[in-house]
């Protein structure tokens, strides 16, 4: 049986590498690297959108939290569904106006210089969490479905994913996240129309205890709107800025972030419903996140299971991906390129390439020491959770100060990432109220406090107002870049 | 793409902002009811649930980008 898996799994990193050698042949230079200016249609966009969020956590996590209780799982993926929402209805279309090439460009030119720069630190300390998760998340399938060493697994992963994102670049990315959501959506179908049919709704319905089908009552409420914030933490990062510069069209744009609202109706579907069939197939299973790989073994035929590896590899690397190639654009473009000017478009993309490598490596050495805990990837969006009242802000309140913008972020930022890792540590008592609830709500309430505070009592000079994309004020130099741009 | 340039002059009106936190809003409150009443009852059943929530949000989501969104900055 583990012959047949591995096989499986080895022909589909092939097919990634092949994508990822053809996406390479369109990268000419550094700006075809970090992003696909203007070329993505309705399906590559619409792929990337969803299988980069359908990471490790989705997949594996969800059900993991369907294995104990059902509506847990639904109100997480369910967080999603609004979040993509604001997505879609607020930030998609002025942003792709405007076409900034990082989410590091858009704060500059919405605010300044000074948020430009905290917004990239706090992006490249969100993503190496990020990439390191799904790095172990990966191992973590490979090694259980093939029986292979933790450690073996998780290199093989960073070397096949290394390979790819630093030969292609963005476009690489979106292709192979394409081929990796239909992937994805597949193998988590099939998997649950077999349990479906070998074991049946009603009998879970009667054989699971009645506190696994639980509502959760104000519980549940609280969980959904924390996860709502958690969700939208991930909207300042950079990988979002490059999705929405790199679509072809607005009605592109719009309806990409539109179907991936819909698509997570699915994943609460898939999430409860296969954590429920775990839990009834497999009691007593104490690390739950791997209840989707085991029900796949217990439920599938080998090559049925192989196939869902390679889907379940799909979702985590197509993440992973993403991750490690949005942080180097925004070290390469906006920490290193504005101090060296000098630096030709071929040194720009070389330098790139060699910081995947080193990035995924940091990542690697993160990943065998945190080894497993898959929830800790939601620590690192406690770092951008400020970020959120000040990224809506730029796009329709005119008012919204880089003063604002700039404190609001920072001191948000540091209450809800110290009370997170308060909890961690064990500083504050256990348990989801301060934990998770706690951190959240303090965060963005803190910041956008002191956004309103600091807007209303320090106001933009209008002086040098040019009328701009989000319906605020940019710089005449800003307004400068935006005219050189191509587009 | 001079089309796509002019709209770097274009951004969103308070008005539009209301009605996309309205669906939002609108669109969230029926998802939880939806899943927390008819879910998990019957395959077929979960199916046409979410294929209604489905052509709910995409129905809604076009309307709101015809309306608001596809001529902003024109």
């Amino acid at each position: 049986m583990e012959t047949e898996i591995l096989g499986i799994v080895i022909i589909y990193f092939v097919i990634l590498i092949i994508i990822g050698f053809l996406a390479s042949r369109r990268v000419k230079t550094f700006r075809d690297y970090i992003i696909a200016t203007a070329q993505i249609n309705m399906a590559l966009l619409m792929g990337t959108v969803i299988a980069t969020q359908w990471g490790g956590v989705t997949v594996m996590g969800i059900p993991g939290l369907g294995y104990r209780e059902a509506y847990r799982a639904v109100y997480y993926a369910l967080g999603a569904v609004p979040r993509f929402l604001v997505w879609a209805l607020l930030l998609a279309v002025p942003i792709w106006a405007a076409k900034p090439w990082t989410v590091t460009e858009w704060f500059s030119q919405r605010f300044d210089k000074k948020n430009g720069y905290l917004i990239a630190i706090l992006n490249v300390i969100g993503f190496l969490g990020l990439i390191a998760g799904q790095l172990v998340a990966t191992a973590r399938i490979f090694s259980v479905m093939t029986g292979l060493p933790f450690e073996t697994a998780i290199l093989l992963g960073v070397v096949v994913v290394t390979i790819y994102t630093a030969t292609a670049g963005i476009l690489g990315v979106i292709y192979t996240d394409l081929f990796q959501f239909i992937l994805i959506f597949t193998g988590v179908a099939t998997l649950t129309v077999v349990a479906h049919a070998n074991i049946g709704l009603s009998t879970i319905k009667t054989n699971l205890p009645s506190e696994h089908w639980s509502l959760l009552g104000l519980d549940g409420v609280a969980y959904f709107i924390t996860l709502f914030i958690l969700w939208c933490a991930d909207l300042p990062y950079n990988y979002v800025i490059q999705r929405i510069s790199s679509a072809r069209t607005r009605k592109i744009v719009f309806m990409a972030p539109l179907f991936g609202a819909i698509s997570y109706l699915l994943t609460a579907y898939f999430g409860a419903v296969l954590g429920s069939y775990a839990a009834y197939v497999l009691p007593g299973l104490k690390a739950t996140d791997e209840a989707v790989i085991r029900l796949s073994i217990t439920l599938l035929p080998p090559i049925g299971a192989g196939l869902l590896c390679a889907a379940l590899l799909a979702v985590t690397m197509s993440s992973a991906d993403t991750y490690i190639n949005a942080p180097t654009s925004l070290i390469v473009h906006d920490l290193i390129r504005p101090f060296k000017p000098s630096l030709t478009d071929k040194q720009l993309l070389a330098i790139s390439r060699i910081l995947t490598v080193v990035l995924a490596l940091i990542a690697t050495v993160l990943g065998l020491w945190l080894r497993g805990i898959i929830t800790v990837l939601i620590t690192f969006l406690y770092f951008t959770i400020a970020a959120i009242p000040p990224f809506i802000a730029s796009v329709f309140w005119k008012k919204a100060s880089a003063e604002g913008s700039f404190w609001a972020m920072l001191i948000g930022g540091i209450v809800s990432a110290g009370l997170r890792f308060a909890n961690i540590y064990r500083l504050t008592p256990a348990g989801n109220f301060y934990g998770i609830y706690l951190p959240a709500w303090l965060g963005i309430a803190i910041s956008t406090i002191i956004l309103v505070i600091l807007s209303i009592a320090k106001p933009k000079t209008s002086g040098k107002e040019i009328k701009t994309v989000g319906g605020g004020i940019i710089s005449p130099e800003v307004q400068h870049i935006i005219k050189l741009m191509p587009w | 793409m001079s089309s796509e340039k002019s709209s770097v002059e274009l951004h969103l009106p308070p008005s539009v902002v209301k009605i996309a936190t309205l669906i939002i809003l609108v669109v969230t409150v029926i998802v939880l009811v939806v899943f927390a009443i008819t879910m998990f009852i019957h395959p077929l059943l979960d199916l046409v649930a979410i294929l209604i929530m489905f052509v709910i949000i995409y129905y809604i989501g076009t309307w709101y980008y015809n309306k608001y969104l596809g001529r902003l900055g024109e």
